[in-house]
């Protein structure tokens, strides 16, 4: 039921806000290797988790999705332009079930195109000027600053780890990066954004800050077990590509903190050697040690903790608001993740 | 009955593998792992946000003496009102010498055979400022623009009252003086006093498309005057 509902609307405010993308677009040269391309990931048909948030956020608050608009299509180019520069950064084969931009142009034109992007970004936050007036204009700007601030330093922790070989990681430090590397861009600043904009600046936006926290790392550990756990036509992306790239998951982390001193020997070798001569049986036995260690399920419960936790966030904050659709559809959001089975 | 029976077998059993999964749950474990993922969750919540604000501070501390700005913050308003007068007057001053220069060019070549020593130069004419719309307007739409004016001689309260004149623009394109709307007017400024006066043009939706410009004077000190400029899309 909640599942439904969440599927629905996700679609319609990404319909809407892919719409006001193509909006920003400008009609000129150079298309075949720009414009053009800058269309090519939002066409992929994401899940539009940002701007939903963003929409739905300002929408329980009383605000309109006019107001808001402008704030979705900037969320959902800067991610955009994150995925695009991500994908080199991770050397990733696929993304929604096509080649990433880099493998199918150069990885020049992409980090050009993603570069792009991130400018044509910033446009809708200018119109903003008109219709949410300078105050708030400014306070919108200023936590898109933060977001795109703090997910660059998130991505920095993560490709450190992974250039250093960082095989010796607490479950703090995975907290730690995800926070900043997801959480703030996926769920933290699409709510403030949003009820920001719908109350008008009357409400602080701190009080979102352990929503989204939570409920983007439940996002995001659910998003990794996917990664090893789903049909790779539906998940869109290499199954256990994530293994194969390095990426410090809670289930990697997980799994070095338990393993024998030789199978750790094992992974850390694994992780050592560039990308491209990364072994696929290596990787297999890997994902079987997570089996065989619990990483798999431990990971879920920790992101079932979270899901829980963002959910009694949810109610403390939302309660007060009068019900409607959009205060339905973020609680179920967060009911999904707690439900969900893989 | 042996229904019944093993109704209530197959009842017992269930109960005990209920039992079993929730002994093997071990909710006491559970709650006390969940109770403590969550709470180093929120402790680097806390730290990151608290890191952010720091960092914050800091830039914004080393460009620019924040809290001296913040002890007088009207004095800062005047600086900057006062640094964009200066700006306009330059730029003013500026148009009126290359007026002046381009003159004085014109005139040595028609005189160029004139050996008569060059007459003493007037004193340099006041510089008239131009007040301008930040952006476009269309026809049909009305344009604000905003004046501020200040009083800094020492006499008596002075009050100014701009004659409103008729926009011209291309060929015999005008916006007539009845759509230009200035409040409040009259202004009346004591010595040192300033005010701003917001200029409303409604453009008529039959403008021809073009720059608009008109010189309004004021009535009681003809020494006073600006420029308004409007561009027409």
């Amino acid at each position: 039921m909640y599942g439904d509902l969440m599927k629905s609307m996700l679609a319609e405010y990404g319909a809407v806000t892919l719409k006001g993308i193509r909006h920003f677009i400008p009609d000129k040269e150079p298309r075949k290797y720009l414009y053009d391309l800058v269309l090519d990931y939002p066409n992929r048909g994401g899940k539009g988790f940002r701007p939903g948030l963003c929409i739905a956020a300002c929408k329980a608050y009383g605000g309109t999705l006019q107001q808001v608009l402008y704030a979705a299509v900037t969320l959902e180019l800067l991610h955009n332009a994150f995925l695009i520069h991500d994908d080199i950064e991770d050397e990733s084969l696929s993304r929604r079930n096509r080649p990433t931009m880099h493998q199918y142009t150069s990885t020049a034109i992409a980090v050009n195109v993603g570069d792009a992007m991130q400018a044509l970004g910033l446009f809708p936050l200018l119109k903003h000027k008109k219709i949410l007036g300078p105050a708030l204009s400014l306070k919108v700007f200023e936590e898109v600053q933060h977001m795109v601030e703090v997910s660059a330093e998130g991505q920095a922790i993560e490709l450190g780890w992974r250039q250093d070989n960082i095989c010796d990681l607490k479950d703090e430090d995975y907290l730690r990066m995800i926070l900043k590397k997801t959480c703030w861009y996926t769920c933290i600043h699409p709510i403030r954004i949003g009820a920001i904009i719908g109350s008008n600046g009357k409400v602080k936006p701190e009080l979102f800050n352990r929503l989204g926290y939570f409920m983007g790392t439940a996002f995001q550990i659910q998003d990794d077990l996917l990664n090893l756990l789903a049909e790779e036509k539906k998940y869109g992306k290499e199954i256990g590509g994530d293994i194969v790239e390095g990426k410090r998951t809670l289930m990697l982390i997980r799994l070095l903190q338990l393993c024998s001193k030789s199978e750790k020997a094992m992974i850390g070798h694994h992780l050592s050697i560039p990308i491209k001569e990364r072994n696929a049986q290596t990787a297999t036995d890997i994902l079987r040690l997570m089996h065989r260690y619990d990483c798999l399920d431990y990971s879920k419960n920790i992101s079932k903790y979270m899901a829980g936790a963002a959910l009694k966030e949810f109610y403390t904050i939302f309660s007060r608001l009068p019900d409607s659709k959009d205060k339905s559809f973020l609680e179920s959001i967060i009911l999904y993740m707690i439900n969900r089975d893989y | 009955m042996p229904f019944n029976k093993n109704k209530t077998g197959e009842s017992d059993s269930r109960k005990k593998a209920k039992d079993d999964l929730f002994e093997k749950l071990d909710p006491n474990n559970m709650m006390s792992n969940a109770q403590r993922v969550l709470s180093s969750a929120v402790n680097v919540l806390e730290e990151e946000i608290a890191a952010g604000i720091l960092a914050a501070k800091k830039i914004e501390g080393e460009i620019i003496d924040v809290e001296d700005l913040r002890e007088d913050p009207q004095d800062l308003m005047n600086r900057i009102r006062r640094d964009i007068h200066e700006a306009v007057d330059l730029i003013m001053d500026s148009v009126t010498a290359m007026a002046r220069h381009f003159g004085s060019l014109s005139d040595t070549v028609l005189n160029k055979k004139s050996e008569e020593k060059p007459a003493p130069q007037q004193d340099s004419p006041q510089a008239i400022p131009v007040i301008t719309a930040s952006k476009p307007v269309k026809a049909g739409d009305t344009a604000v623009l905003y004046v501020t004016l200040s009083n800094d001689r020492q006499a008596d309260p002075v009050i100014i009252a701009f004659r409103k004149a008729a926009l011209c623009g291309k060929g015999k394109s005008v916006i007539a003086a009845n759509a230009i709307n200035m409040m409040p007017s009259p202004v009346r400024l004591s010595s040192g006093e300033e005010a701003e006066m917001t200029v409303q043009v409604k453009v008529p939706k039959t403008a021809v498309p073009g720059v608009y410009s008109g010189l309004f004077v004021d009535a009681n000190d003809s020494g006073n005057r600006l420029i308004i400029h409007l561009d027409v899309n």
